[in-house]
């Protein structure tokens, strides 16, 4: 999906929130008004859908417009949900619905430092059911599915929801070959005195998705964010036997590993893309000085009294999580970043998290109960 | 929805939260459709915060002192963002000591403020001005 919006800091980035949180991946994030290269790198994309906002309710009317106008010059054939400024919304509609299937729904930033993604997600989760399966030449899955198709990271997010009631605030870290998302359940205001809040209000069921992190499709990405030399060393290889490895891995992403090396490997890539990815979703502290003295200002989510991290993914599915591994994540003492203080880990080993949030939509009693039972008992 | 927008905030360091909850308050009361971000407020947060909501008026509060030096450049970045119409008030304790009140105004005109308030103003004092203000800049841009 494209997510356009009006302030990169503002209602792009509550955009971009709505789409990553209906389980949608990000092929561009735009802010002010669009151009036409904009509009033909989005349809380059293949993008399935946009999520067109901008403005607060009453505010800002000129961009959504504007770029409601731009994009009816190019017809993509691809749903819109609009959710921008109230007031301009259904005029931005008018302009778009000869030429588009649209979607008005409730704004994602209706005033400044409230979110509302809500109603945009579960717009955006609907037209995927019912539209783009269809759209993608998925109808063949009818045969086999009656009744509920949801994109795997949506259902992720779901079973954390679900997770949320009965164990309170967690986070989950799904580790797969292409990325590494990172769903958080928990307010993540401020903790501590002396600190004050700043920017965007996040939303209580935050998902992340780090393109570059991952043990296969992104190996080579993740290599070069941590350094051959770095990797090779943790894992105990040599840099020859790395680079080859890489190659192989890039040719057949889906071959599983078997020998020590090809273990190693894995085991030090996936400690280093979820250190990363937990590390850029965790909120951070600044210091700052003001006449009357040190103030610190927080940005993003303060996970640090969270108790539970999950782990969920192949890798994990597979036995290969080392639960030390994992703890030393986590820093034990007060850090800049916000990430937890030594949580229990929990891995998915049975990797139900997908099915369990796909079920909770019929049964959501039922899917507390396998949750409960699949996940519990495994924590240290 | 109300008439007109005007967001409200402390700028830069300063702490004073108080007279910025009164301006709200009193402004809403007044008619007028308050976004308000409070303290500790970076001019990036002011300009960001009018494109959004298509305001028509920013008014500043500085009470701590450090007024001049959190303004500089301010109404620069407002041109630049195409809020150059956006109406740019100040108010609360601007300068440290006591200067006279007509060069501490001179400075923040020459600054870009089409208004600048002593301490101790009550929102009586401006809100007729303001309410002028706004109907004249409406007049002009339409
Ligand atoms: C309470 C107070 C504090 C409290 C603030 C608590 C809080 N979180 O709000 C604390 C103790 C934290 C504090 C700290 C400091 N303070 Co102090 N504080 C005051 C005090 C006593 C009252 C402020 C107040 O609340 N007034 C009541 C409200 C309703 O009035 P107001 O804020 O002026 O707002 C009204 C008008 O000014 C107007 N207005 C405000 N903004 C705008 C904007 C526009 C556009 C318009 C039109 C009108 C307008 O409308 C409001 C309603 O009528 C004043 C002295 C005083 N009597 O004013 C000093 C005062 C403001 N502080 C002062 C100082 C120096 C400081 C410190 C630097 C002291 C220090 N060295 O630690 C720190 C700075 C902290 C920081 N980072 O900001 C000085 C500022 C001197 C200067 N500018 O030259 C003052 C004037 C005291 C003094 N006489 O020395 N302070």
């Amino acid at each position: 999906m494209a997510a356009v919006g009006l302030v990169p800091d503002l209602t792009a980035k509550a955009a971009e929130q709505a789409v990553l949180g209906a389980g949608a991946r990000v092929v561009g994030c735009y802010s002010y008004e669009l151009t036409h290269d904009d509009v033909r790198a989005i349809a380059n994309a293949n993008a399935d859908m946009i999520l067109l906002a901008g403005g607060t309710d009453g505010g800002n009317r000129r961009t959504l417009l504007g770029n409601a106008r731009i994009l009816a010059e190019h017809a993509l054939e691809i749903p819109v949900v609009i959710a921008g400024n109230r007031c301009a919304a259904p005029e931005a509609e008018a302009v778009l619905s000869q030429s588009y299937e649209t979607h008005l729904t409730e704004n994602v930033m209706p005033e400044i430092g409230v979110l509302n993604v809500e109603p945009a997600r579960e717009q955006i989760r609907r037209i995927f059911m019912e539209t783009i399966v269809y759209a993608r030449g998925f109808e063949k899955v009818e045969r086999w599915v009656d009744r509920l198709i949801m994109p795997t990271p949506a259902a992720v997010l779901q079973a954390g929801m679900v997770w949320s009631e009965m164990a309170g605030d967690h986070i989950i870290v799904d580790l797969g070959g292409a990325t590494t998302d990172v769903h958080s359940f928990c307010s993540g205001r401020p903790q501590s005195e002396g600190v004050v809040y700043r920017g965007l209000p996040e939303p209580y069921a935050k998902r992340t998705v780090e393109g570059d992190l991952g043990l296969r499709v992104s190996a080579q990405a993740l290599t070069e964010h941590v350094g051959l030399d770095v990797l090779a060393e943790e894992a105990n290889l040599t840099k020859e036997y790395l680079s080859r490895r890489l190659a192989e891995i890039h040719q057949k992403p889906a071959a599983l590993s078997t020998t020590g090396e090809e273990i190693r490997l894995d085991r030090a890539m996936a400690v280093h893309a979820c250190r990363e990815a937990l590390r850029r979703h965790a909120g951070w502290l600044e210091e700052t000085y003001t006449p009357s003295g040190r103030l610190w200002l927080q940005r993003g989510k303060d996970l640090t009294d969270i108790c539970t991290v999950v782990f969920t993914g192949g890798y994990f599915a597979h036995g290969e999580g080392k639960r030390q591994d994992m703890q030393g994540l986590f820093p034990s003492q007060p850090a800049l970043e916000l990430l937890p203080r030594d949580p229990d880990i929990v891995f998915d080993s049975g990797h139900i998290l997908a099915a369990a949030g796909l079920f909770s939509e019929r049964d959501r009693r039922g899917a507390a109960r396998f949750l409960k039972r699949q996940l519990a008992g495994t924590s240290t | 929805m109300a008439e007109y927008t005007l967001i409200l905030g402390v700028i830069g360091s300063d702490v004073h939260a108080v007279g910025n909850k009164v301006l709200e308050v009193a402004l809403e009361e007044a008619g007028f459709h308050v976004v308000n971000l409070g303290v500790l407020v970076s001019q990036q947060e002011f300009i960001e915060a009018a494109i959004e909501t298509d305001a028509d008026a920013i008014l500043v509060t500085s009470l701590y002192g450090h007024g001049e030096i959190d303004c500089r450049g301010l109404k620069d970045a407002l041109i630049e963002a195409g809020l150059d119409d956006v109406l740019l008030y100040i108010g609360g304790y601007l300068v440290i000591g006591s200067q006279r009140w007509e060069d501490v105004e001179d400075k923040f005109r020459a600054m870009g403020f089409d208004r600048v308030y002593p301490p101790g103003t009550m929102v009586e004092d401006f809100l007729p001005q303001l309410r002028a203000d706004l109907a004249r800049q409406r007049g002009e841009s339409h």
